[in-house]
């Protein structure tokens, strides 16, 4: 499926304008809604949330079409990784969501629990396909080049321009880094997301309590090791 | 010769870096400092980025060489500074040439910046150093031979010489008592006047074990490549501290990720038994201040021990005996200042980073504790003292330490025993202990 790799062209405004239209659905909701309304139409009637359901296959079926190409551009290794990533962020976000709207009512409003659970899913989907979509998007384009075409340019164009490189480079940097950055994390994390030293887990009322600050502070450390390596 | 080159010695990480940025207007990020520190300085980078008065047109290095690089390969880093005076067609031969120029071979260039070791990180550095000579008016230095075997200084003095022929100044920043090429050793060697730590033995059971690194093929392609440390003898019978050498890019830092546990050998095996049991090593990684994890040094042990308040007071406990002992002897001994252990009450230095490293790693109770480089970014005398220090209390609580070291006389009258790992072939490495 090598027509499918959009890292092989050479022209770099092609796999821009190529990259904008797959990421199209992400960014306009078109043309996902009009499959949904249509796959309403499909999906049994007499089946309760027919209208989430249908959202949930279209999303699937979208994710499939980008991890294809996904997968023919950047080989089985990076994908899989992209992948792991992808579902690292779903499943927490996913979990934490639950946890949070069960915790504290007052968040999931008006909601059944099935509607949470199918709200759930939906993001948990959304982050899947868009997480390997955005990685691909930032990685496919050459700093180096960047810079070399701002060489002979002067002015506000080449400092805006030059500054677009700097912000792309960060956010290529940053996936870079962070494969590296998961050994150090194992070598004080060996189970992944449970702290190393944890005698006082689940003995002390506010060990509990102290959970979900330190996942929070978890995730800022992570930001802040990828901006700092 | 000697005109165009000044050398600086300084008593701390900091104070070096403070020169650094003197000498050439860009601050490194301060995390050690705090979120807020190093946001601020985030924030100047980006404003200044690009605009044609705020760097010094000089070329730098700096003393971790992975900061000095701000692209994905070895060929975009060397290929972006061609391109600004050759034409385009001719910047990847040239980049190939000059990364052999400094004895790298030519399947570097593709591969991930984040991927090297740091030794031919530094080459790496020196070859964008060449390729910038046309365009800078001097080099700033800092630390620029540490991270290398001294079979490679070679590749320094060819570098100083091309600064030189074309009338560059070339300005170096070491730590007090650094090893430098033509140069004095300036300090006495703290060792020996000290009490002895106690003496530990230790095994190393080594399977032969083989690590895989799978191909790569995006963003840039680099073929997959294995490394199995094979060795004559299963169990090595070795006395604490034990001293870790082998070439640059051999393969010592990935030994030890394996032997920590953080990379798993496709076959065989590789442990550390001592007091404290078989089990997997605790590692300091040789940029250490990496591991604080976009903490601060204050922060960092209230993170690690957050569910475990019995290990959190036995490392606050080893921090400060390491950090009193310390400020004792570096006081007792020391004609230089104490800038290295920062001001009263505040913990933001690098070495007190690998104070509150090590004390996390000696409460945990591992067999082993694993030192990549400890003496980067310390004066000899600090490094001394710390690693001192660290023995004493590592022993004391049935750790044993091996140091990976590219500077073995530095720890002379510590080490008790010796491994080596040699190239045998490409991707056989042999681990063999030295007779001291």
């Amino acid at each position: 499926m090598k027509w499918l790799n959009i890292t092989a062209i050479d022209r770099w405004w092609i796999r821009l304008v190529l990259l904008l239209i797959i990421g199209i659905p992400v960014l306009s909701g078109f043309p996902l809604r009009d499959l949904i309304l249509s796959m309403k139409v499909i999906v049994p009637l007499y089946l309760e949330k027919a209208g989430e359901i249908s959202c949930i296959v279209s999303w699937v079926l979208y994710a499939c079409i980008v991890w294809l190409i996904v997968f023919s551009s950047v080989g089985a290794k990076k994908f899989l990784e992209y992948l792991a990533v992808a579902f690292v962020f779903g499943l927490t976000t996913a979990i934490l969501g639950s946890a949070m709207r069960k915790a504290f009512p007052f968040i999931a409003g008006s909601l059944t629990g099935d509607e949470i659970s199918l709200k759930m899913v939906k993001l948990f989907l959304i982050i899947i396909t868009v997480v390997p979509y955005a990685l691909l998007f930032v990685n496919s384009f050459s700093v180096r080049n960047m810079i070399s075409r701002l060489g002979e340019a002067k002015g506000k164009r080449k400092v805006v321009g030059l500054h677009l490189a700097l912000l792309l480079r960060v956010f290529q940097h940053a996936g870079e880094v962070v494969f590296n950055l998961v050994e150090i994390w194992t070598e004080e994390h060996p189970k992944k997301i449970i702290p190393r030293h944890h005698r006082d887990w689940g003995t002390k009322w506010y060990s509990i309590a102290n959970v979900f600050p330190w996942a929070w502070s978890a995730v800022l450390a992570w930001v802040y090791a990828t901006l700092g390596r | 010769m000697e005109s165009f080159l000044s050398i600086n010695f300084f008593d701390s990480y900091e104070e070096q870096l403070d020169h650094f940025a003197k000498m050439t207007k860009v601050s490194l990020l301060p995390m050690t400092k705090g979120r807020l520190a190093f946001l601020g300085q985030l924030g100047i980078w980006f404003r200044d980025y690009g605009s044609e008065d705020a760097p010094l047109p000089v070329s730098y290095i700096l003393s971790n060489p992975s900061q000095g690089m701000s692209f994905p390969t070895p060929a975009d880093v060397l290929g972006t500074v061609l391109a600004m005076y050759m034409d385009t067609h001719n910047v990847d031969c040239e980049a190939v040439d000059l990364l052999a120029e400094f004895g790298l071979d030519d399947d570097k260039a593709s591969q991930s910046i984040v991927s090297l070791s740091g030794g031919e990180l530094l080459l790496l550095n020196y070859a964008k150093a060449k390729a910038m000579l046309p365009m800078v008016n001097g080099l700033v230095a800092c630390s620029p031979v540490y991270w290398l075997n001294k079979l490679r200084y070679k590749y320094w003095d060819a570098l100083l010489a091309d600064y030189t022929n074309n009338s560059r100044a070339i300005d170096v920043a070491l730590l007090e008592g650094e090893e430098f090429p033509n140069h004095e050793d300036c300090t006495a060697i703290v060792c020996g006047q000290q009490t002895d730590p106690k003496r530990l033995r230790w095994k190393l059971l080594a399977n032969n074990p083989k690590v895989v690194f799978p191909e790569i093929q995006f963003p840039s392609h680099h073929p997959e490549f294995s490394l199995h440390f094979l060795s004559e003898v299963v169990e090595f019978d070795l006395m604490s501290p034990t001293l870790v050498t082998g070439d640059n890019g051999i393969g010592k830092s990935i030994l030890a990720k394996v032997m920590a546990g953080i990379i798993t050998p496709v076959e065989g095996s590789i442990f550390s038994l001592s007091e404290n049991g078989k089990g997997n090593a605790r590692l300091i990684l040789q940029d250490s201040i990496h591991q604080l994890f976009g903490m601060s040094v204050d922060n960092h042990l209230d993170w690690a021990f957050r569910f475990d308040g019995t290990k959190a007071n036995a490392a606050r406990s080893i921090y400060s005996n390491i950090e009193k002992s310390l400020k004792k002897l570096l006081n007792e001994m020391r004609f230089e200042s104490l800038t290295a252990l920062g001001e009263a009450g505040q913990r933001s230095t690098l070495l007190q980073a690998k104070i509150c490293l090590v004390a996390e790693r000696i409460a945990s109770l591992p067999p082993l504790l694993i030192l990549d480089e400890p003496g980067w970014g310390l004066s000899k005398t600090s490094a001394q003292c710390l690693v001192w220090e660290i023995c004493k209390q590592a022993h004391d609580h049935g750790i044993a330490v091996a140091i990976i070291s590219h500077h073995p006389s530095c720890w002379d009258g510590l080490i008790n025993s010796q491994i080596e790992l040699t190239k045998c072939e490409k991707g056989i490495i042999n681990l063999a202990m030295v007779e001291k």
